[in-house]
């Protein structure tokens, strides 16, 4: 039953991912917790293994659209390892929720923008 | 670009990584929103770039033991089989209509995120105040 469980919830979060170009993280974690009774930790860190597959077989599908630019995703990547380091460093000095909450907003308004151009 | 692309890589990964969200959200709206990259380019690019960033920490949870690896192999399974038929279901629609389902996925992380940052306020005062206590009573 579990298996069957945590089937669908990685098909749920696959579904959602490939759709959106998102990891679907947003989608395991908190149906994890909630079905499979994983804490919220184990959640977070399995999910990050888990979408690793999910997210090559996706961009494998868009390559086959010809929608892939290698370049372009590489140096996302080469970006993004320097971020997540910078990141991790300045975790004691900033409060979370505050930056957060303004993250909230201006994503928001992004989100708007997207959908209004 | 080639610059403009690296700092969108750097702003993501330090905002994933102190927010706690999956930077794959934020890479497509940067690519959309600042470089004008079509909407199934951007989330091409976004859906590799994950991966190696999440490889690093992978890594480091592996040896922290917080995997789970006894659901670990049907929730791939399952995202892969998902991830194909998104993927696919994603290619089939108009540039506009995905920026479209996109921008509505995006709004609602962000009310999310802003409710979240009140919960997590409160959490992290109470802990605080925790502190404060306990250091008065020695």
């Amino acid at each position: 039953m579990e298996k069957i469980k945590a089937l669908l919830i990685g098909f749920t979060g696959g579904i959602v991912g490939g759709l959106l170009g998102i990891g679907g993280a947003i989608i395991l974690v908190p149906l994890m917790v909630h079905y499979l009774g994983v804490s919220q930790h184990m959640a977070h860190a399995t999910s990050l293994a888990v979408i690793i597959p999910g997210a090559a077989i996706s961009a494998l599908v868009y390559q086959g659209f010809g929608q892939l630019d290698l370049g372009l995703a590489g140096m996302f990547a080469v970006g993004g390892i320097g971020g997540a380091y910078i990141g991790a460093s300045l975790m004691p000095y900033v409060k979370p929720y505050i930056l957060k909450r303004i993250f909230a907003v201006v994503a928001l308004s992004l989100a708007i923008r997207m959908g209004v151009s | 670009m080639l610059i403009i692309a690296i700092i969108t890589g750097m702003v993501t990964g330090v905002l994933s990584g102190l927010l706690g969200i999956g930077g794959g959200a934020i890479l497509v709206v940067s690519a959309v929103v600042f470089m004008g990259v079509g909407q199934h380019a951007a989330q091409a690019a976004a859906l590799v770039a994950m991966i190696p960033t999440a490889l690093v920490g992978v890594a480091k949870h592996h040896r922290n033991k917080m995997i789970n690896y006894q659901v670990a192999p049907y929730l791939a399974l399952g995202l892969v089989l998902g991830g194909m038929i998104g993927a696919y279901a994603a290619n089939n629609i108009s540039d506009t209509l995905l920026r479209k389902i996109f921008s509505v996925f995006f709004s609602l992380m962000s009310v999310q995120m802003f409710w979240t940052s009140y919960k997590q306020e409160k959490l992290a005062k109470a802990a605080e105040r925790q502190a404060a206590a306990e250091k008065g009573t020695k």
